[in-house]
């Protein structure tokens, strides 16, 4: 009884894994079409400013935290005034390959500064028994912080000007534009807001994985997958594929081991994009 | 794995090893090359170092040599170090007279964490008949790219890694500790001053399935049992099922057989759970990748790790050698296993050509399988001939609350495994003296 | 054919630069190093992976992100295949072919289920990755002895050591022969991909990569064309892969990784989206500058490559080759005097009176009996019955709602019928893909102009004429359809510089060279002006002869001046049929029109 309570916990984390780290690429992919190779080094980036302002700055974990998405928000508008505004409109692909460009250039970058091999920080919050299992409170927290946040993002499309503005320029730029709606703004918020999600993930992931300036590369690709599977409702949908994904992941993974549990998330996010060209939430009628 | 696009360069040091760094002539603005002349200015200043004026005649022809190691790419942690280590050694042998009274040129090649430059690079060192001998590669994969190619062109491998054992080549000799070495220490003390039952969490590949399998043979050879083995692929860090799964089966100990960067999540999220209160862990693997320094200390507190060698090592080679190393390279990390381990490579290769009189590979194997002891910083080792391996000390050692290790215990000279786990024996003076095979174990 | 015309033709169709360039390379062989030699093979063997995303992606326009997946399989069947065989038979070549064919099957089973599930854009370039990933991941966990193939040991993540190298027969080939094969092998390749492209199998490719609707209204199989040279493309990747195994004598799962995958797109961009001799440059340029870049500062390679990448991309959007021969081009020009005119475009140039193209066969019929079409808790259409054909030229019109555009989908087959049977010429077409419908004798028109807009109009013309079609009948000559919508002078031009309305007789150009038995054009008047529109009235007119047509339309100046037989749509049903003054006149029809009926109803 214990068990399948603590592998139903285990399962709700590791979809919130995938939801955090996901976010960011969706809300990029899902409002602007540009495939953000370099996910995976703004989740990085938010690791590190976490882990590196609990260790020098001497800050409480939860601060640091909220710090890395700010300053993953300010990379992310250099990033997006200087290499992606000249982007839009053009060849998915060259978006692609310029930002797997700048993964590289990044990448590189946190290794000329921290090296490959840096202090980190460990879990706060100590655990707590179920049964004669011992869970961690931290890895609960997890999927309570994850709903948080997409509820959120729901309401900052749906309630505020800048969500409506970003829905319609998304939808129809020329559109937007002639109504007066300073497309090239909003989109840079848009894209701001992707690299402070990533930034968000990463910091949150700080504490229970090994940061160094690889860290993200093992979460690039499922992110996409699931972003993929999701379809273009990007909020509602990203989370069913992370439910869907990250909930056959993990138990594959408890049932045989954790090879399986990975490819079986790769397999099936395969069958879903056949089965389902539009995505899962092709058919909805949710826009979000 | 860390994305690596990174370079392939065989530069090799073509400026004469012999010159003072005072008079050296700055010939190029190369970034290695100043790397270089600091070495040298650091190691005059060591107590290692012998004659000062010029050793050789102008007219002795260097003898070339060859390493190969990933100075960059997401091996770097490993390969830089052992790259340094190997030109400090040539520059140190060089300053006490060379080889045969002739001087060592050293050509280096940065295979960038990348396995097919393994491969490109023993083919070119391969095709180049000057070249006598390689102390390289990091990983077992990429020894298996190098070594089939290397031997079929008659060069010697000097592999400084641990590993899992197998290797069955004339021309191969395997410095490092392998499983049985430092598994058996390992086991034995976890079974005095831990539990008998225990658990298995292994890298995904055939170092984690090998080493899988010595650690239950020597398990159930100590009286324990084995309630739980799990695989994990390299770029797995989401250990919340292997965690759940360790709970089920409650061990006393578990062998964590850990790789790379993503697996050092298994112990931060074992922590955070809080199971290091009453599991031990031990590991033949942890701290190659400094884990130590990357973790926090309450996470690696009691960690019980093996190796033939730690920086704390109290001997007067030790001391000479870490001395002269923080002098040449002082933004350099903890010194790890596989560093020294090159050191002594070369050093044993040394002695074998003096032996033997000349670079001719079968003399020279000839005269390693002689037995030819040598004090190394990690203390005295010696081949033993019949596996290609060196008998050495193993200590045990476990992480303090300053990220250091602190020994527990030496064993002293444990004797390597002649045998493949449950496959069949590898006899390289019997009958296997013209083999150039890897032996795969039944596990 | 005279000599010069057969060298000409040699050169083009790419039979005459490839051996010249495999001639050269190989005498420049013996001064050559054999660090040199060694690092040249590897670059041809990553060439062709390049040369085949280069087919895949920059001529057919598929991107394949996991392309190396079929390089991967490639060399670990070959390294399978010659561990087990090369000791008894002396011979890997035959190894070699065997991976090629297991990737090109591969890639046959992988297209299949992408295509035919009409996976979008950016989702095939994920279910390649994915399938790469995969690929990798499985790979690297087949570390135990269990996992292996006769003596072959798969090794997992260490990979396979000791693959033979290859082999004719004689002994495995030294450095230098095995640069020579390299080289030969890839000239080869390269010849056959530029014979393939430069002849007519090339113009389909490039009709695909430019509009693949347009291709399927056509009546082109354009699944079936997509997975073969898919296919094609996996062979060649399969044989770079056998290359690589046999080069390294060794091969591991890092051929499957995100890294690499990433790398082949690389090399493509850099040498040139589109071109064949680009991908071997991109190789080169990149392979070199990664080698390179550690001489200009230590260990930051990632960055070096990095900062190529996104130049490259912002700088140099084509690549290299196509910006080079850009290069040329203009200096060219610079110095020879521009024969292509740019002329305004002349109003009035359809010629209405002159005598009436080569077109020839009869006109067709086109049914919907009791159509209707639900799309998920809305009917749209309900139970629409209308048999066209019997007049030259059919009207629908409808206010907005009334289903038209679902109707025009059912017919073009866009759509599927919820109920009710549609017929092309007496054939059964309800469940027929468009394609198929094309063929029979529908040519679709649509709305917004579909047309291959980087090609010129000559070769959008000329793929119409090569499509296939089932009544095999002759649709006369490219020069007289140009002459009829008064494109002639603009042959040359490519379709996107022609203006609106000159896109919108372009279009109807393919049209006719598609010679259909049936013409259903959309809103063939939206956005001309009043010339334009009585010209195009007049085409409609004198096509008519020869073809029925029928047209849904808005603008009701453009439906009375057609004259003809007008099927009003209203709320999914036919609501009336008749004349246009007839309809005009009802006040049932006027209502609608201005929202009376509907507020009395409602």
């Amino acid at each position: 009884m214990d068990a399948l309570v603590v592998i139903a916990l285990s399962v709700l984390t590791s979809i919130a894994i995938l939801v955090l780290t996901s976010l960011g690429l969706a809300v990029v992919f899902g409002l602007m079409r540009i495939v953000n190779m370099a996910h995976g080094e703004f989740l990085m980036i938010g690791a590190f400013t976490t882990t590196v302002l609990v260790r020098s700055a001497g800050l409480s974990i939860w601060l640091a935290i909220l710090c890395a998405p700010i300053v993953c928000a300010l990379i992310g508008a250099v990033v997006e005034v200087a290499f992606i505004r000249s982007l839009y409109g053009k060849r998915l692909i060259d978006t692609l390959l310029v930002t797997f460009g700048l993964s590289l250039i990044l990448y590189q970058i946190a290794i000329d500064i921290f090296g490959t091999a840096s202090p980190g920080i460990g879990a706060p919050a100590g655990w707590v028994e179920i049964g004669r299992y011992s869970v961690s409170y931290y890895s609960l927290l997890l999927p309570v912080v994850a709903l948080t946040i997409t509820a959120a993002l729901y309401l900052l499309f749906t309630r505020t000007r800048y969500g409506l503005l970003a829905r319609a320029a998304a939808q129809n730029p020329e559109m937007a534009s002639a109504l007066g709606v300073e497309v090239r703004r909003v989109n840079l918020w848009t894209f701001v807001l992707g690299c402070a999600l990533a930034g968000l993930g990463g910091g949150l992931l700080s504490p229970i994985v090994a940061v160094s300036p690889g860290v993200g590369q093992s979460y690039v690709g499922q992110a996409f997958m699931t972003v993929v599977t999701g379809g273009p409702a990007f909020l509602l949908g990203t989370l069913t594929a992370s439910a869907v994904l990250g909930g056959v992941a993990n138990v594959v993974s408890q049932l045989f081991t954790n090879l399986w549990g990975l490819t079986a998330l790769l397999t099936v996010a395969i069958i879903l994009v056949r089965a389902l060209p539009d995505g899962l939430s092709g058919n909805w009628s949710r826009q979000l | 794995m860390a994305v690596t696009a990174g370079v392939g360069r065989s530069n090799a040091s073509n400026q004469n090893l012999t010159e003072e760094s005072t008079a050296a002539p700055a010939s190029s603005a190369d970034a290695g090359r100043r790397k270089f002349l600091k070495t040298s200015a650091a190691i005059t200043g060591s107590a290692i170092v012998g004659r000062t004026s010029r050793v050789f005649s102008a007219d002795s022809k260097p003898i070339h040599v060859a390493s190969m190691f990933d100075v960059t790419g997401g091996l770097s942690i490993y390969g830089l170090p052992e790259m340094n280590v190997s030109r400090m050694t040539i520059e140190h042998i060089n300053k006490s007279g060379g080889v045969l009274g002739r001087p060592l040129q050293l050509h280096e090649y940065d295979t960038q964490s990348k396995i097919e430059l393994y491969s490109r690079y023993a083919q070119e060192i391969g095709a180049n008949d000057d070249i006598a001998v390689v102390v390289g590669c990091i990983t077992g994969a990429s020894r298996e790219a190098a070594r089939p190619v290397l031997s079929k062109n008659g060069k010697l491998l000097f592999f400084p890694s641990v590993d899992e054992g197998g290797e069955c080549d004339k021309y191969t000799f395997m410095q490092g500790a392998d499983c049985l070495q430092m598994e058996t220490p390992l086991v034995d003390w976890a079974v005095k001053n831990a539990g008998k039952t225990f658990y298995v969490v292994a890298a995904d590949y055939v170092y984690g399935h090998v080493a899988t399998a010595w650690t239950k043979s020597l398990v159930e050879k100590a009286g324990g049992s084995v309630v739980g083995v799990e695989f994990v692929p390299l770029d797995v860090s989401d250990f919340g099922a292997t965690i759940r799964k360790i709970q089920t089966a409650k061990p006393a100990v578990i062998m964590a057989n850990t790789v790379g960067g993503n697996h050092m999540a298994f112990y931060r999220q074992f922590a955070a759970a809080g199971l290091n209160r009453n599991i031990r862990i031990v590991s033949p693997s942890f701290g190659l990748g400094n884990e130590q320094l990357v973790l926090a200390p309450e996470e690696t507190k009691g960690i019980v790790v093996a190796y033939s060698y730690f920086e704390s090592l109290n001997n007067p080679e030790n001391k000479a050698f870490v001395a002269a190393y923080r002098k040449a390279y002082p933004d350099a990390g903890p010194l790890m296993d596989l560093p020294i381990q090159v050191w002594n490579g070369w050093h044993q290769w040394k002695m074998a050509v003096e032996k033997a009189g000349s670079t001719d590979i079968d003399k020279v194997v000839a005269a390693m399988e002689s037995a030819i002891p040598f004090q190394g910083p990690n203390g005295r080792i010696v081949m033993d001939p019949v596996s290609h391996r060196n008998i050495q000390d193993v200590s045990l050692a476990t992480v303090n609350a300053k990220r250091e290790y602190e020994i527990l215990h030496t064993q002293k000279q444990v004797l390597p495994s002649r045998t493949v786990v449950g496959a069949e024996s590898c006899d390289l003076v019997g009958k296997d003296k013209s083999s150039h095979k890897m032996i795969l174990p039944k596990t | 054919m005279t000599i010069p015309g057969s060298i000409r033709t040699l050169s083009r169709r790419g039979l005459l630069c490839p051996p010249l360039l495999v001639l050269a390379v190989l005498s420049l062989s013996p001064l050559l190093s054999t660090a040199t030699e060694l690092k040249w093979t590897l670059w041809l063997s990553f060439g062709i992976l390049a040369l085949s995303l280069t087919l895949v992606w920059g001529v057919a326009g598929i991107f394949s992100f996991g392309q190396n997946a079929f390089f991967g399989v490639g060399g670990y069947v070959f390294a399978v295949a010659a561990l087990n065989f090369f000791p008894a038979t002396g011979e890997t070549l035959t190894a070699l072919l065997v991976g090629a064919c297991s990737a090109a099957l591969f890639a046959a089973l992988l297209g299949y289920v992408t295509f035919y599930g009409r996976v979008g854009d950016v989702y095939l370039a994920i279910v390649t990755l994915s399938v790469t990933l995969i690929l990798y991941t499985v790979l690297s966990s087949t570390a135990g002895p269990e996992y292996r193939i006769g003596a072959a040991q798969l090794g997992g993540f260490n990979g396979m050591p000791s693959v033979p190298g290859i082999s004719l027969g004689n002994g495995e080939l030294s450095n230098r022969q095995l640069f020579a094969f390299a080289v030969c092998l890839a000239g080869a390749l390269y010849a056959l991909t530029r014979f393939l492209i430069s002849g007519r199998y090339g113009q389909i490719l490039a009709g695909l990569r430019e509009n693949e609707t347009r291709m399927e209204l056509l009546g082109y199989d354009v699944r079936l064309h997509k997975l073969l040279v898919f296919v094609l493309g996996g062979g060649i990747a399969g044989l770079g892969g056998g290359l690589f195994a046999a080069w390294g004598t060794f091969i591991n799962p890092a051929v499957f990784s995100l890294t690499q995958a990433a790398l082949v797109a690389i090399w493509a961009m850099v040498g040139g989206r589109g071109s064949l001799p680009g991908a071997f440059v991109g190789v080169a340029v990149v392979q070199w500058i990664s080698d390179q870049a550690d001489k200009v500062i230590a260990q930051q390679t990632p960055l070096i490559l990095g900062i190529t990448l996104v130049a490259t991309v912002l700088i140099f959007p084509g690549g290299i080759v196509p910006a080079l021969a850009n290069l040329l081009r203009r200096w060219q020009g610079a110095l020879r005097i521009r024969t292509q005119s740019v002329a305004a475009p002349e109003s009035g140039s359809v010629d209405a009176g002159a005598a009436p193209a080569e077109t020839s066969g009869a006109r067709g019929t086109l049914g919907a009996f009791a159509v209707a079409k639900r799309f998920g808790g809305s009917v749209v259409l309900d139970g629409v019955t209308l048999e066209l054909g019997r007049d030259p030229v059919h009207a629908i019109i409808g206010p907005n709602g009334a289903g038209k555009s679902t109707l025009f989908g059912l017919l073009t087959g866009r759509h599927k019928v919820t109920q009710g049977r549609v017929e092309l010429n007496g054939v059964d077409v309800t469940r027929a893909p468009i394609f198929k419908r094309a063929r029979h004798g529908l040519g679709i028109k649509l709305q917004v102009p579909s047309l291959f807009p980087k090609l010129t109009v000559q070769q959008n013309v000329e793929l119409a004429l090569m499509a296939p079609r089932a009544g095999g009948q002759r649709p006369g000559s490219l020069t007289s359809i140009l002459e009829m919508v008064g494109l002639v002078k603009k042959r040359d031009a490519s379709a996107a510089s022609l203006s609106h309305g000159e896109q919108q007789w372009l279009e109807i150009a393919m049209l006719v060279a598609q010679n259909p038995a049936v013409m259903l054009l959309d809103e063939p008047a939206a956005g001309m002006t009043q010339d334009e529109r009585s010209r195009t009235v007049q085409l409609i007119r004198r096509l008519s002869a020869n073809h029925t047509i029928v047209v849904v339309e808005h603008d009701m100046a453009f439906v009375r001046a057609l004259d003809a037989p007008v099927a009003m749509l209203h709320q999914g049903r036919v609501f009336r049929h008749g004349g246009f003054n007839e309809l005009s006149r009802d006040a049932s029809v006027r209502a609608i029109y201005l929202g009376q009926q509907r507020a009395a109803e409602g």
